[in-house]
């Protein structure tokens, strides 16, 4: 047999952060059991594709947030042509 | 939202505990408390030939479940760690049966059957690929590879020599004398560590002399020269059991132990050594890839 004892305390609390941060993010879409009871391989992916998803929503926020941080209003062309 | 559970169940209006009452019912169904987890088939190097032909293990297969967190939670649990069953606990925890529905008796397994199962589950588990880093036995230096767990093939065997199992002949070359054995099992090796604990025990600032090695001859010697009882077998290996004859015996054992082939070729980066059967490291990334 393989001489292989464990993995140790330290692994426990990022198993447990991983779980927690898939229940709290997936909006209701896993429950503990679920994740709890998911193939490895399965909860892994899931995990990656959750990561990936908030980074795009983040991404399209920041865009967002970037394009409104000039102070200046989206003046359509016909009102600016008004004011003159 | 006891309208919306309402709407759930057309047809009459129920109260709060009748809703309560049906949907704990429900719940309660056993195809519903049983959630179906996905399995999977692993052959034994054994092909199920080490075992009696009652034992459920005869099937030469074994019906493991996907690891989970739940089974992560065991690696991880320091109880097990210290008391040095973890693996034990988390294999017992992925065998489901024998492939045939029936119950497998974990202690019954041999040691190369337990080998595989352990792989089949990191590959279940975490997949093939296994990263790792390996020293260079000619120059000591160290370099970083990953093998592949799913290319690993059971060791080649004299099969013809499992037949008429699960107890076997063997004639000592030396002594001239017959003797039959067994392979060891999970439960000999459990057996053999207490009695070697014992014995550490013992000899507590005695010698040092471990007796590991003859203990495990012990377990396996079923009988000499026709006798079967414990004492003339203990005699047999404490006193008359020839080195030569061991030798013999022990490479005999070796050639007919089914097991996964561990040995994996190995290439020096750095000073061009070449290895053709190198034993795999074991380390954290086995059960924890990316650690």
């Amino acid at each position: 047999m393989f001489n292989f004892f464990g993995l140790g305390l330290d692994y426990k609390p990022i198993l447990h952060k991983q779980l927690f941060e898939m229940l709290y993010f997936s909006q209701g879409a896993f429950t503990h059991t679920d994740l709890y009871e998911m193939p490895v391989y399965l909860r892994t992916f899931y995990y990656k594709e959750l990561s990936k998803q908030l980074k795009h929503e983040k991404d399209a926020m920041d865009k967002s947030k970037k394009g409104q941080s000039s102070g200046q209003p989206n003046i359509p062309s016909w009102a600016k042509s008004s004011n003159k | 939202m006891s309208n919306k559970v309402t709407e759930d169940y057309p047809g009459k209006s129920l109260s709060t505990e009748e809703l309560k009452a049906k949907v704990t019912a429900e719940s309660n169904i056993e195809s519903v408390k049983k959630s179906k987890f996905p399995t999977e088939i692993i052959d034994l190097p054994s092909k199920g030939r080490l075992y009696p032909p009652g034992s459920s293990l005869s099937s030469g297969r074994v019906e493991m479940k996907y690891m989970t967190a739940k089974e992560e939670d065991i690696l991880t649990s320091s109880n097990l760690i210290q008391k040095g069953i973890v693996i034990d606990t988390l294999l017992r925890a992925l065998i489901i049966s024998n492939g045939e529905g029936k119950s497998v008796n974990y202690g019954d397994l041999c040691i190369g059957d337990k080998n595989a199962i352990m792989v089949a589950a990191r590959i279940l588990g975490y997949g093939a690929d296994y990263p790792v880093e390996m020293s260079c036995p000619s120059c000591q230096n160290k370099q970083k590879s990953s093998i592949d767990l799913a290319s690993l093939e059971n060791k080649v065997i004299d099969e013809s020599l499992l037949d008429n199992g699960p107890i076997y002949d063997f004639y000592l070359p030396a002594s001239k004398r017959d003797l039959t054995f067994k392979i060891l099992t999970h439960n000999d090796e459990k057996k053999i560590e207490e009695e070697a604990k014992q014995m550490k025990k013992k000899n507590f600032g005695g010698n040092g002399v471990t007796y590991e090695l003859t203990s495990r001859l012990k377990h396996m010697i079923q009988s000499v020269d026709g006798a079967a009882d414990s004492k003339t077998i203990k005699d047999f290996v404490e006193n008359e059991f020839l080195s030569r004859d061991s030798l013999a015996f022990r490479k005999h054992i070796e050639a007919m132990s089914p097991d996964v082939d561990m040995g994996i070729f190995f290439e020096c980066e750095s000073c061009g050594h070449e290895e053709p059967s190198i034993q795999m490291p074991m380390n954290v990334q086995f059960f924890w890839p990316g650690a």
